[in-house]
C-alpha cells in the first residue's frame, strides 16, 4: 500500500487501512515514544493515543512531507506532553514511593528475589540517564534522542523538527556537552572538573 | 592534554568521532590518570545504556491492543458527540421541571384548603382564640381550624 493509498483508505475509515497504518509505525511510533519516556509500558499505552490522534489529523496531513516524517512530529509532541504530564504528577508518585519503600521495605525484597544488585545498579543508571537528558532544553533533548537513540540522521531529524541543517548540527553538539555536564557529577570521586 | 580535554570530548570520544590524533592523546591520557580512567569508564556505562535502549522491543501484543483501541474508539455511541447546545440546555431543562414542580405543588396546596372548607386561621385569630379559652399552646393540627362550623 502506498502513501497516497493509504491516507486515502484512513479518510475512508477503512479498517483495512488502519490494519495496515499500525502494522507498519507500532515500531516506530513505541520505539520513538520509549526513548523519549524511557519506560516501554508508558510507551506503548501512549501509541494508542498517538495512532488515534494520527487518524482524527489526518484530513489535516498536507503532504508537504512524508507520511513516516509527520507522524515522528506526531510521536514526538505526544511523547513531550506526556512527559510533562508525568513532571506534574512527579512529585505526588515520589511521595508515595517514598511511603511505599518505607512500608514495604522488608516485603520487597522477599517479593523479588531476582532482582540481582547488578539490575538494580542498571536501573538506576537508566533513572540517571533519563533524567539528564529531561534537564536538557526540549529543542537539543528532541535532537539528541532522535539521533542517538532514534538513529535519525542530520538530514531527517531537520526534516521532522523542520529547522535547517547547521541548527541540527549545533543541537546534537551542544546536547552532548550539556548532557556530559549532567553526568559527570554523578561520578562523586572525580572531582577535577 | 589535561583533563578538562577529557571531560569535553567523552561523548565523541566514545563515539569515535573525533580525529586520530586526539583519539589517541586521549588513550594515552586514560592510560596514566587514574581519576580519568575512571571517570572514562563510567561514563561507557552510560553509552552502553543507550545503546541496550536501542534494541529494547516492544511488546508483539502492542498491535493487537492499539487496533482494539481504535476500533473501540469507532464503535462508541452518538451519543458521546452531543453538541454543545444539548449539553447547556440539559439541566436548564431540569432546573426548570423542578421549579415548575415546587410552584404547581404550593399552588394545589392553598387550592386543596378552601376546597375542603378549611380556612388557616390567621394569627390574630389564634391569639383571640387563646386569651379567650386560656389555651396557651397549640398544636400543628390546631392551626386548621374549621371555622364555619
Amino acid at each position: 500500500m502506498t502513501d497516497p493509498e493509504l491516507i486515502d483508505g484512513i479518510l475512508q475509515r477503512d479498517r483495512n487501512a488502519f490494519q495496515y497504518l499500525v502494522s507498519h509505525y507500532q515500531k516506530q511510533v513505541i520505539k520513538t515514544a520509549f526513548y523519549f519516556l524511557g519506560n516501554m509500558e508508558d510507551a506503548e499505552d501512549l501509541s494508542q493515543e498517538i495512532f488515534l490522534d494520527i487518524i482524527h489529523s489526518m484530513k489535516s496531513f498536507k503532504q508537504s512531507s512524508s507520511l513516516s516524517t509527520w507522524i515522528y512530529r506526531i510521536t514526538v509532541n505526544k511523547s513531550l506532553n506526556q512527559l510533562k504530564k508525568q513532571q506534574r504528577k512527579g512529585i505526588a508518585v515520589r511521595l508515595e514511593s517514598f511511603f511505599r519503600v518505607q512500608t514495604d521495605n522488608s516485603k520487597s525484597h522477599d517479593a523479588e528475589p531476582y532482582v540481582t544488585a547488578a539490575d538494580y545498579e542498571e536501573k538506576e543508571k537508566r533513572e540517571l540517564l533519563h533524567s539528564a537528558i529531561n534537564r536538557l532544553p526540549e529543542n537539543q533533548r528532541i535532537a539528541f534522542v532522535l539521533n542517538k537513540f532514534d538513529d535519525q540522521s542530520y538530514k531527517q531529524i531537520s526534516e521532522i523538527m523542520n529547522i535547517g541543517l547547521p541548527a541540527v548540527e549545533s543541537l546534537i553538539h551542544r546536547a552532548k556537552i550539556n548532557l556530559q555536564k549532567h553526568l559527570i557529577p554523578q561520578f562523586s570521586e572525580y572531582q577535577k572538573t | 592534554m589535561d583533563c578538562k580535554q577529557i571531560t569535553d570530548n567523552l561523548f565523541a570520544f566514545h563515539e569515535g568521532t573525533i580525529p586520530h590524533e586526539l583519539h589517541y592523546s586521549i588513550e594515552e591520557h586514560l592510560s596514566s590518570c587514574a581519576s580519568c580512567a575512571k571517570l572514562n569508564a563510567g561514563f561507557k556505562k552510560y553509552c552502553d545504556l543507550i545503546d541496550i535502549e536501542k534494541e529494547a522491543e516492544p511488546n508483539p501484543f502492542a498491535t493487537t491492543r492499539i487496533l482494539q483501541h481504535i476500533e473501540s474508539a469507532f464503535n462508541r455511541p452518538e451519543s458521546r458527540n452531543t453538541p454543545l447546545w444539548l449539553k447547556i440546555m440539559q439541566p436548564v431543562a431540569i432546573a426548570f421541571a423542578l421549579m415548575s414542580g415546587i410552584l404547581i405543588g404550593s399552588y394545589s396546596a392553598k387550592t386543596r384548603d378552601s376546597s375542603t372548607g378549611h380556612v388557616t386561621a390567621k394569627t390574630e385569630q389564634i391569639q383571640f382564640l387563646k386569651s379567650d379559652f386560656y389555651i396557651t399552646e397549640f398544636t400543628d393540627e390546631d392551626r386548621i381550624l374549621d371555622l364555619n362550623n
